[in-house]
């Protein structure tokens, strides 16, 4: 209790103080030194996991499905990028469910495990379970069966349950039978379980560029958009994207949104509002920021352009040497000489 | 709670309690009415702008639209204000999300401003008004369980089994089986 109250003043703290900096130099002196325990305290956590578990740097790589090297960067303080990685080190540690929510929110940033969102639900059943080695395996089977089934269904009527209730059904499915019949009979809860979030997505587009159907592909093509970010607006669309969390900050910098509206895609993604205390989440917090106070993106300038809040992040983030945001920065345009 | 679940907005404009059934339409426009302009939520005060905003329904999650006006909206507490470049921010709403239209940055209930509250209840046309003037100390029944409430602040809302109370200061609305009694 006491480590959270600190944690959460620590983080006002750090947040008021980014909305004090006047510049990114400003910014680069007086947070980045905040952020230095973070990275330290990942440091040591990840070694710690890899050390008891008896794990080389490659094997554990290979369970997290990502690179020898990525592995290497996470042993020298380097967060990883994706909630999923969490959840994949976290089975890799066998943790338990406590644990793994600890993982997840304090090393992370992100929220605990949700049962009404497919993966997560899946983590909490193989989790339950002990599956000891075969966690992960069992946990990338179950996934990438269901997730065929559950797109090709139609959303039927499913009661509406109250999370907690949904937590009691699913400590009660005994096997992965059971659990695929589970998913496939509340396949409308999971599919709702982001409906909010694409909803606001669609309105937040309509109420400003007036193109029907949150049809954004004109707006897309104007300002080139990368195609992976074109792809998750299509899934949108069809209700089919797993959120993620620097795709929904992405995509909130594409759609000139500030840092209220990006914090209500988050939490309407079920996820934690930007986190003063992440690194990179620090420096979008500071541009967002920077950007309401000095009106970027003044319509009514001559000079305006549409791009420059995006051409502003790129500007920003490219001068400073965050790990991992290199997918992030590819989506924005190229600087012109105006920089 | 004895609503059933629907989209209402329940709206307090110098005493009367008006309550529109969302899901009638897709589009609730709200404002001032004039000669030229009738929209479809109607306000009289002059402290709300002719065309103030809109309700409006996508995808079955209701938004509400500022128009961003001379006099503005205050939502849950906080001043709707536009985004970077003015962008329009919808505010996707909550069952209990409480409006006052027309109060400047606070949430002023007076004479001139209107007070509404979004609910996904419905508590029917048999509102009843009690006097509560003059009371520092508002006790409701629901069945036999006393409520107290020391010193209320106008639009405090309360939510009971049998009812739902708004307190407007001088006067408080009722709804269902609630009860008031005069403490003082």
């Amino acid at each position: 209790m006491e480590t959270q109250k600190r944690n959460s003043l620590e983080t006002i703290y750090i947040k008021d103080e980014i909305s004090r900096c006047e510049d990114i130099e400003e910014f680069k002196t007086k947070i980045f030194p905040l952020m230095v325990n973070q990275q330290e305290e990942w440091e040591k956590k990840i070694k710690e996991i890899i050390k008891i578990n008896g794990y080389t740097k490659s094997k554990f790589a290979e369970l997290c499905k990502v690179s020898r090297v990525s592995v290497d960067k996470w042993c020298k303080g380097s967060i990883p990028k994706s909630r999923e990685t969490f959840l994949r080190i976290g089975m890799a540690a066998h943790y338990d469910l406590e644990h793994m929510n600890q993982l997840l929110m304090r090393y992370g940033q992100y929220p605990a495990l949700y049962s009404k969102s497919l993966e997560d639900c899946i983590c909490i059943f193989v989790i339950n379970k002990n599956y000891g080695n075969e966690t992960i395996d069992k946990y990338d089977y179950i996934l990438n069966k269901i997730k065929e089934t559950i797109i090709r269904s139609d959303d039927g009527d499913t009661e509406n349950l109250t999370t907690s209730k949904f937590d009691v059904k699913l400590s009660e499915v005994q096997n992965e039978d059971e659990l695929e019949q589970f998913i496939t009979d509340n396949n409308a809860i999971f599919t709702m379980s982001y409906h909010k979030f694409y909803t606001y997505v669609k309105m937040c587009i309509e109420a400003n560029y007036g193109v029907t159907n949150g049809n954004v592909f004109e707006l897309a093509e104007s300002q080139e958009w990368s195609s992976s970010l074109r792809q998750c607006v299509s899934a949108i669309n069809q209700k089919k994207w797993y959120p993620t969390r620097n795709k929904i900050i992405s995509l909130g910098l594409h759609l000139s949104m500030d840092h209220e509206q990006i914090d209500k895609m988050l939490q309407l993604a079920h996820m934690e509002p930007l986190c003063a205390k992440n690194i990179f989440e620090s420096v979008i917090m500071f541009i967002l920021e920077d950007a309401s106070l000095n009106n970027v993106l003044d319509e009514s300038s001559d000079d305006y352009d549409p791009d420059e809040l995006l051409r502003y992040a790129r500007h920003i983030l490219e001068e400073l040497d965050i790990p991992e945001v290199e997918s992030f920065i590819s989506e924005l345009p190229e600087i012109d000489d105006e920089w | 709670m004895n609503g059933r679940i629907m989209n209402n907005l329940i709206v307090i404009e110098n005493g009367m309690l008006s309550t529109y059934q969302l899901d009638d339409k897709n589009v609730w426009e709200v404002g001032r009415t004039c000669k030229d302009n009738v929209p479809d939520i109607k306000f009289h005060s002059s402290t709300v702008s002719r065309k103030h905003g809109r309700f409006q329904n996508m995808d079955g999650v209701w938004f509400y639209i500022d128009g961003n006006g001379k006099n503005g909206t205050v939502y849950n507490d906080k001043k709707i204000k536009r985004g970077i470049r003015g962008r329009v921010k919808p505010i996707a709403l909550n069952d209990g999300d409480v409006f006052v239209f027309g109060g400047g940055e606070e949430a002023i209930i007076n004479s001139k401003t209107i007070w509404a509250m979004f609910s996904k209840y419905s508590y029917g046309d048999e509102w009843r008004v009690a006097d509560t003037k003059g009371m520092s100390k508002l006790t409701l029944f629901d069945g036999n369980n006393a409520n107290v409430f020391i010193n209320p602040a106008k639009g405090m809302i309360v939510k009971l089994d049998s009812g739902i109370a708004i307190y407007m200061g001088d006067i408080t609305y009722l709804s269902g089986k609630l009860t008031i009694m005069d403490n003082n």
